[in-house]
C-alpha cells in the first residue's frame, strides 16, 4: 500500500535555556495515539489476516524482543525494525570508576525498517505558529555563572571537583572553568594577571581563548604568561555577557610582589556616623555630623600598596588591609577631601550639625552666653553700660566666621575673638544697650536684645537663695579668707531690679566699705554676684532695697579679729 | 469461541509466563577511552558490548517456536503492522504496539528567532521515536550489568 503522508509542524514561542531567550521551537502536532486493537483492526483488514493471529504474533515476536535485546543482542523484525539495547553512563576520568557503577539508565533504542524511512522523506510537511504563554520575540536574559573552576587541564573540570579560582597560574596550561546557564552565549573575558621575571614582576592581561561551550559549560585557556617567566598569579577575573558583568574576582597582591603597581580601583567609601554606615560615590556626600564619629571606610583592591592623602582634618590609618582601609579622622575644620588611588572623596561639614545628606557649610549659632547664663536666639538681657562682657556663641559650623559677622550695638567693641568648628568667643567691650546678633551670608543667624541695667528700678525684688543658702543661712568661707573675688548665685524673682549699690558687706553694725560688689547679668530669677572681699567670722552679706532687708547670709570661718 | 482461538489464547499465556519468568536479562558492560567533544578531551565511557543482530527469520523463528504459531502467520502480522504503522504515523499519529511499547513521529528542526523565519525549510529531518512499553522497562530495571 503506497503511503504519502503530511504531518503538520507547529512552531511555538518558549523560552529557550541554551540561548536566555525566546524562541519559535518546533513540535510535529500530534494528533491521537492509535489504540493497539485499532492498529490490530487495521492491520487484519488491510492484511486479510486475522485479527487474533496477528496478536498472538506481536505477543511471540514480544517474547523474542525481550529474550535477545536484553541480554545485548540487536534484532531485526521485517516490516518494523530493529530493536536494540544501550546505556546511558558517565564519562569518568579513571577507569576504575567506569562500569556498571557508571550506568544511570537503560534504554532500548528502534531504527524503523527502510520502508518507513523511505517513506518520511515523502511526507508533505505543513507549519503553524503559535504563542502559548503569550511572550514576546525580543527578550533576552543575561548568561549566569554558577561554579567557577580552575585547572591546569579541563580534565580536572568534573562534578567531583571542588570549585574555586586557584591564584597561582601554571605558566604553561590554566583553565577557566564556568558552570551555569545560557553559558553557550559569546561570553567576554578581562583577565588580569602579575608574573615573574628574573627579579621584576609585570602585571599583564591575559587572553581567554574559549576551547568548550555548551548551555552548561564554558571553559577557556589563559594566555599570555611570556616565555621565560618563573611564576605567575591571577589578579582578577571579569566575565561579561554583552553589557552585563556577570562574574567578577579578585585577589591580593602575592606578599613576594614588590614594586610600584597602580591600584586598580577604589570600589566604595562608607562614612559611619550615629552607628549607621552611609555609602559614598565618588563626588561630594555625605556630611560628618561631628567629630565623634568620623571613621571612613574605603573598599577596592591592591589597597595595601596604597596611602590615602586627606586634607581638612588629620587622619589616622586605623585598619589596612588589601581590600579594606579605615581612616579615622580628626581636627576636622574645613571639608574633608581623600584621595586614594584614583578615586577622590570629599566630605562637607554639616550645615545643622544633625547629619544627613546636606552639603552645605552654612553656621548655625544656637546660644549667647556669659557668666554661665545662656541666652536663646531671639532672647534678651541687660548689661551695664560701659562694662566689658565675655561672650560665647555655641552652635555648628563656626570655623568660618570672623569679627565682621557679629554685630554689635553702635559704640561697643569686639575685642579677643576666637572661632572654632562649635565655638566662638569674643570679649565686648564699652557695652551699650542694643542687639546682639551674628551675620552671614546676607542673613541674620542670631540675634538678642541687650538692654542697659540702670539699677534700683522700680520693681520689687525677691531673694530666695544665695550660693545655694536660704535667707538667714550660714556660709562657710574657710579657705576663702583672703581678698579676692567670691562668686555666688543668686536666686529670686525681680532681680533684675537688684543693682551691686544693693548688696552690704557688715561686720557688725559697720559696713566694709572696701568690699565690692559686681553684680553680673543674667535674668529675673538668676543672676550672679562677684564679691570682691576678705572675711571675718560672724561678717553677714546683706541684700537692701529701698531700705527694706531682702536677705542675709551670715560669714562663718572667716578670719578671728585681733580686736 | 473458535478452538484455534482458545487454542491460541492459551499459548500466548503460556508464553507470556514463559517470558516472564525467564526474562531476567544479562548485558555486559565495556569501558574504552573516547574523546568527549564538549570537554574537548578523552574519558572512558562506558558501551553495552553487542553482539550479532538477529537477522529477521531467526526472530520468527524463534517466536514460532515459543508461540506455536507457523513462522508465516508471524512474518504476514508483521508485514500486516508494518501497514498499519505506516499508515497512521506518516499522518501525525502515535501508533500502540501492545508490549512492544508506542511508535510516534519526531523531528529535528532548527528554531526561529521571528516569526518571519519560520518555513518548513527549517524542518531538516523526520524521525521515529520508540517509547518501550511498561512490560518492556520493568524488565529492563531486572536486567543484570556486567563489567567484562
Amino acid at each position: 500500500m503506497a503511503t504519502k503522508g503530511k504531518i503538520n509542524v507547529d512552531y511555538s514561542l518558549r523560552y529557550s535555556e541554551a540561548t536566555g531567550s525566546n524562541r519559535y521551537m518546533a513540535n510535529a502536532q500530534r494528533y491521537s495515539t492509535i489504540a493497539y486493537r485499532d492498529v490490530l483492526q487495521y492491520a487484519a483488514k488491510a492484511a486479510h489476516v486475522p485479527e487474533s493471529s496477528i496478536d498472538v504474533a506481536m505477543d511471540a515476536l514480544y517474547d523474542a524482543l525481550a529474550y535477545f535485546v536484553l541480554n545485548g543482542h540487536n534484532i531485526k523484525i521485517d516490516g518494523i525494525g530493529t530493536f536494540n539495547i544501550g546505556v546511558n553512563a558517565y564519562a569518568m576520568t579513571d577507569e576504575a570508576d567506569a562500569g556498571a557503577d557508571a550506568v544511570h539508565r537503560l534504554r532500548i533504542g528502534f531504527i524503523p525498517e527502510m520502508s518507513l524511512r523511505q517513506a518520511m522523506n515523502n511526507v508533505a510537511v505543513t507549519v503553524s505558529v503559535s504563542n502559548p504563554n503569550g511572550l514576546g520575540e525580543d527578550m533576552s536574559v543575561p548568561a549566569k555563572i554558577v561554579k567557577s573552576y580552575y585547572g591546569t587541564n579541563p580534565a580536572n573540570f568534573s562534578y567531583n571537583q571542588k570549585d574555586g579560582i586557584i591564584r597561582a597560574l601554571s605558566l604553561t596550561d590554566s583553565y577557566l572553568g564556568f558552570n551555569g546557564e545560557r553559558m553557550s552565549r559569546d561570553l567576554t573575558y578581562t583577565v588580569q594577571a602579575v608574573y615573574k621575571s628574573g627579579s621584576t614582576y609585570q602585571s599583564v592581561n591575559l587572553t581567554a581563548n574559549i576551547v568548550t561551550k555548551n548551555a552548561k559549560w564554558q571553559v577557556a585557556k589563559l594566555l599570555g604568561i611570556p616565555e621565560g617567566a618563573e611564576a605567575a598569579w591571577l589578579l582578577s577575573v571579569v566575565v561579561n555577557d554583552g553589557a552585563n558583568q556577570i562574574f567578577n574576582m579578585s585577589f591580593s597582591m602575592p606578599s613576594e610582589v614588590t614594586g610600584d603597581f597602580v591600584v586598580s580601583q577604589v570600589k566604595s567609601a562608607q562614612v559611619q556616623y550615629g552607628g549607621r554606615v552611609k555609602g559614598l560615590s565618588t563626588s561630594i556626600v555625605n556630611a560628618i555630623p561631628s567629630t565623634s564619629y568620623n571613621e571612613v571606610w574605603i573598599e577596592g583592591v591592591n589597597l595595601d600598596r596604597v596611602t590615602p592623602s586627606v586634607t581638612g582634618a588629620t587622619a589616622t590609618i586605623d585598619f589596612s588591609s588589601a581590600n579594606y582601609k579605615k581612616i579615622v579622622l580628626s581636627d576636622i575644620t574645613t571639608s574633608v577631601v581623600i584621595t586614594c588611588g584614583n578615586v577622590t572623596y570629599q566630605l562637607a561639614y554639616p550645615s545643622n550639625g544633625g547629619g544627613g545628606s546636606s552639603s552645605s557649610s552654612s553656621p548655625v549659632v544656637t546660644s549667647l552666653s556669659a557668666n554661665g547664663v545662656s541666652i536663646n536666639n531671639g532672647g534678651s538681657s541687660t548689661i551695664t553700660a560701659g562694662s566689658s562682657y565675655n561672650f560665647t556663641l555655641a552652635g555648628a559650623n563656626l570655623s568660618g566666621l570672623t569679627a565682621a559677622n557679629i554685630i554689635v550695638p553702635a559704640g561697643s567693641t569686639i575685642s579677643n575673638f576666637a572661632a572654632s568648628a562649635n565655638q566662638v568667643s569674643f570679649t565686648l567691650g564699652n557695652a551699650a544697650a542694643g542687639t546682639i546678633a551674628v551675620s552671614y551670608g546676607g542673613s541674620t543667624l542670631f540675634s538678642v536684645t541687650v538692654t542697659e541695667y540702670t539699677g534700683g528700678g522700680e520693681g520689687e525684688a525677691t531673694v530666695t537663695s544665695i550660693a545655694g543658702i536660704a535667707n538667714n543661712g550660714s556660709y562657710s568661707v574657710d579657705g576663702m579668707n583672703v581678698l579676692t573675688d567670691h562668686t555666688f548665685e543668686i536666686v529670686g524673682t525681680g532681680l533684675n531690679n537688684l543693682a551691686a549699690s544693693d548688696f552690704k558687706h557688715m561686720r557688725g553694725s559697720s559696713q566694709i566699705t572696701d568690699t565690692t560688689f559686681s553684680l553680673n547679668e543674667g535674668s529675673a530669677t538668676a543672676r550672679t554676684l562677684t564679691w570682691h572681699a576678705s572675711f571675718e567670722n560672724n561678717d553677714k552679706l546683706i541684700v537692701q532695697k529701698d531700705g527694706t532687708t531682702l536677705f542675709t547670709l551670715n560669714i562663718t570661718g572667716g578670719m578671728v579679729a585681733e580686736y | 469461541m473458535h478452538r484455534n482461538e482458545l487454542n491460541a489464547g492459551i499459548i500466548s499465556f503460556v508464553t507470556y509466563l514463559f517470558s516472564t519468568f525467564m526474562a531476567q536479562g544479562k548485558i555486559n558492560l565495556k569501558v574504552q577511552s573516547q574523546r568527549v567533544a564538549f570537554l574537548d578531551e578523552n574519558r572512558f565511557v562506558t558501551k553495552v558490548s553487542r553482539y550479532s543482530t538477529i537477522p529477521s527469520d531467526q526472530v520468527v523463528a524463534y517466536a514460532s517456536q515459543s508461540a506455536n504459531v507457523p513462522p508465516s502467520a508471524i512474518t504476514q502480522a508483521a508485514l500486516a503492522i508494518r501497514d498499519a504503522i505506516n499508515y497512521f504515523i506518516l499522518n501525525g499519529h502515535h501508533v500502540n504496539l501492545g508490549k512492544f511499547g508506542i511508535l510516534g513521529i519526531g523531528i529535528k528542526a532548527r528554531a526561529a528567532v521571528t516569526k518571519e523565519e519560520i518555513s518548513a525549510d527549517l524542518v531538516e529531518k523526520l524521525r521515529v521515536r520508540y517509547t518501550p512499553s511498561t512490560q518492556i522497562r520493568e524488565l529492563m530495571n531486572q536486567v543484570q550489568l556486567n563489567n567484562l
